[in-house]
């Protein structure tokens, strides 16, 4: 037996981080309600344990994985295995150590997931709370899983978290982005075949797999394995009852079916992490469910979309290892990348950059730079803003990225703006209003896309080239400072930033 | 004011001729019970008459307007889309 989902509620009890509530309450509002509201003070996770309109049994767990403004991986962390005490860019080296180190899954002959089977016209999506989340959205959502597909031709399981709607008591919308393996997988390996793809949306089990699938990996990367790496223990998978997919032996709830060729159901809109509802509603993959198993007394986790709640803090705390995995893959002289999601008007990647002098490494250098990263999937070429910095800005403070998009760069050449470039739709919150009527094919809707190069061109006039704690004081004196803090009656943390700047990644 | 079906105001508009006039069309419906789409044969009101329910409006991008404005007769749900097995 692994971790599992309640591991990690029994642990946040010890840590006295969650509030189990037995008062009746509502899928529809209620819980999402209730998860926003505990995202705006890092407050604690819900464990409700009677729900609405549910038959008996299923309980639902809010705002898992809320964090706090600097260190938004806190309850991931513990979720994970990992100190939550750790400061932001030691958790991402921490996770980034583990992360190279992959296990391979292993396969058990049976697990809790199966303890309740429910086939064909017995499986109904509606015995289990899964919530609406916000006026306007189009449906019923679960926004945490962990998807599996399988590619036919090699032994490469496939695992995405995605937003899926609730379409009817057997039927799942599910919205992969249109650069994700699973889209590739799904249309090169069996649409193109005219053959079905099994699927099954996995709740619950080890939290390193759902992690795992929310990352952006390169093809041919297992999750599964990278979730082993990451806890340190192989996952231990069961086979699915209607497929030959390996799902986590011990998930709270497996939805089996499949996606049938060119079917697809009208999705959304919905709340989304790019910062408003996006939509309109738009045909995406249809999940034919057959089956469902689920653990006696399943707990569904559910996160919502605001700042500070639990998708705010997965996507500072954990999203950005898959591009962080890519950079290294791809050799890019990145040292860090961060989506900066508090002015979420559009995701903004943020760039280390890795630059040994000045101005440039090679003529170009930041023209071949921007290109890869705009190129690579899931990284610049889906956000509408990148910054680029030198690689000792710690890009996970956002104080020291406003400090360098606004002293590095000089707003008549740094500040670049793109032609038009086709983008998702799901970006709709920031496109042009004339964009909105343009959802009829690929490429039709379009925008332009902004790169702050704050990088340094030159060499500043005097030694002192940053206006902090860590560049102003002899190292000796700011190890002083730091040790002494507390000592000295200051309760507030002293943020040193010196293991941004001492961080190989 | 609670309603206890959206539509979209566009689709609302092709079948503006209809309203009040007791003929049946089809459409979408979210029934606000369920939080699902229906396609559903309907009859729409400018005000509540015998066996209506409000119904509220959505923009093209679910943004609710003139909630209770309308009302709706649901006369028959139809089967959802790929129901077929």
């Amino acid at each position: 037996m692994g971790y599992d989902l309640r591991d990690f509620v029994e642990d946040m009890k010890k840590a006295d981080d969650l509030v189990e509530i037995n008062d009746e309450v509502d899928w529809n509002f209620e819980i999402p309600a209730y998860d926003v509201i505990s995202g705006r003070f890092g407050g604690p996770a819900l464990l409700f344990n009677r729900i609405k309109d549910v038959p008996s049994g299923p309980r639902a767990l809010a705002a898992p994985f809320v964090g706090t403004f600097y260190r938004p991986h806190r309850r991931i962390a513990l979720a994970l295995g990992i100190d939550p005490n750790l400061d932001r860019p030691t958790w991402y080296e921490e996770l980034a150590r583990r992360f190279s180190n992959m296990l391979r899954p292993v396969e058990v002959a049976s697990g809790s997931c199966k303890e309740v089977v429910k086939m064909g016209k017995d499986a109904n999506l509606f015995d289990f709370p899964l919530c609406y989340h916000a006026i306007g959205d189009g449906g019923r959502y679960i926004f945490l899983n962990a998807t599996v597909i399988r590619d036919p031709d090699s032994d490469w399981i496939n695992t995405g978290n995605y937003a899926i709607e609730v379409f009817s008591r057997n039927r799942l919308v599910i919205t992969p982005y249109a650069h994700t393996n699973f889209v590739s997988i799904y249309n090169t390996k069996y649409q193109l075949k005219n053959e079905a793809m099994p699927v099954a949306v996995c709740l619950g089990g080890d939290p390193c797999v759902t992690m795992a699938a929310g990352m952006i990996l390169p093809p041919g990367v297992t999750e599964y394995d990278v979730a082993g790496g990451i806890r340190g223990k192989p996952m231990e998978l069961v086979k699915a009852e209607t497929s030959n997919l390996l799902v986590p032996a011990d998930a709270e709830v497996v939805i089996e079916g499949e996606i049938r060729p060119y079917e697809r159901l009208p999705e959304g809109p919905k709340i989304e992490a790019f910062g408003f509802a996006s939509g309109p509603r738009q045909p995406f993959y249809a999940m034919r469910v057959h089956c469902i198993t689920h653990r006696k007394n399943p707990i569904i986790w559910d996160i919502h979309t605001s700042i500070g709640s639990s998708t705010n803090a997965l996507h500072d705390g954990v999203g950005w290892m898959g591009p962080l995995g890519q950079y290294r893959m791809f050799g890019l002289p990145i040292k860090f990348g961060n989506t900066v999601s508090i002015p979420r008007t559009g995701a903004t990647g943020c760039h280390a950059v890795i630059k040994k002098k000045y101005p440039e490494d090679y003529p170009g250098f930041m023209q071949d730079l921007f290109n890869r990263v705009m190129g690579l999937p899931g990284l610049g070429g889906v956000l509408a803003h990148n910054m680029f910095c030198d690689d000792d800005v710690n890009v996970l403070d956002y104080a020291e990225f406003y400090e360098a998009e606004f002293t590095q760069t000089n707003p008549y050449k740094d500040l670049i703006k793109t032609e038009p470039l086709p983008v998702m739709t799901i970006e709709a919150s920031w496109m042009e209003t004339w964009d909105r009527d343009k959802f009829a094919g690929p490429g039709t809707i379009l925008a332009r896309k902004m790169i702050y190069d704050a990088t340094t061109k030159e060499e500043p006039p005097q030694g002192v080239r940053r206006l902090r704690f860590e560049s102003l004081f002899p190292d000796k004196t700011q190890e002083w400072v730091v040790n002494n803090w507390q000592r000295l009656g200051f309760k507030e943390e002293a943020r040193w930033f010196k293991t941004w700047i001492e961080a190989k990644y | 004011m609670e309603v206890s079906y959206w539509l979209y105001g566009e689709e609302l508009g092709k079948h503006e001729g209809a309203i009040g006039t007791d003929e049946v069309i089809e459409t979408e419906i979210m029934d606000q019970g369920q939080k699902v789409w229906k396609q559903a044969k309907v009859k729409l009101y400018h005000e509540a008459v015998a066996d209506t329910e409000p119904v509220g409006l959505l923009g093209p991008f679910s943004e609710p307007y003139d909630e209770g404005r309308f009302h709706v007769r649901v006369i028959e749900i139809l089967p959802s889309p790929l129901e077929d097995d």
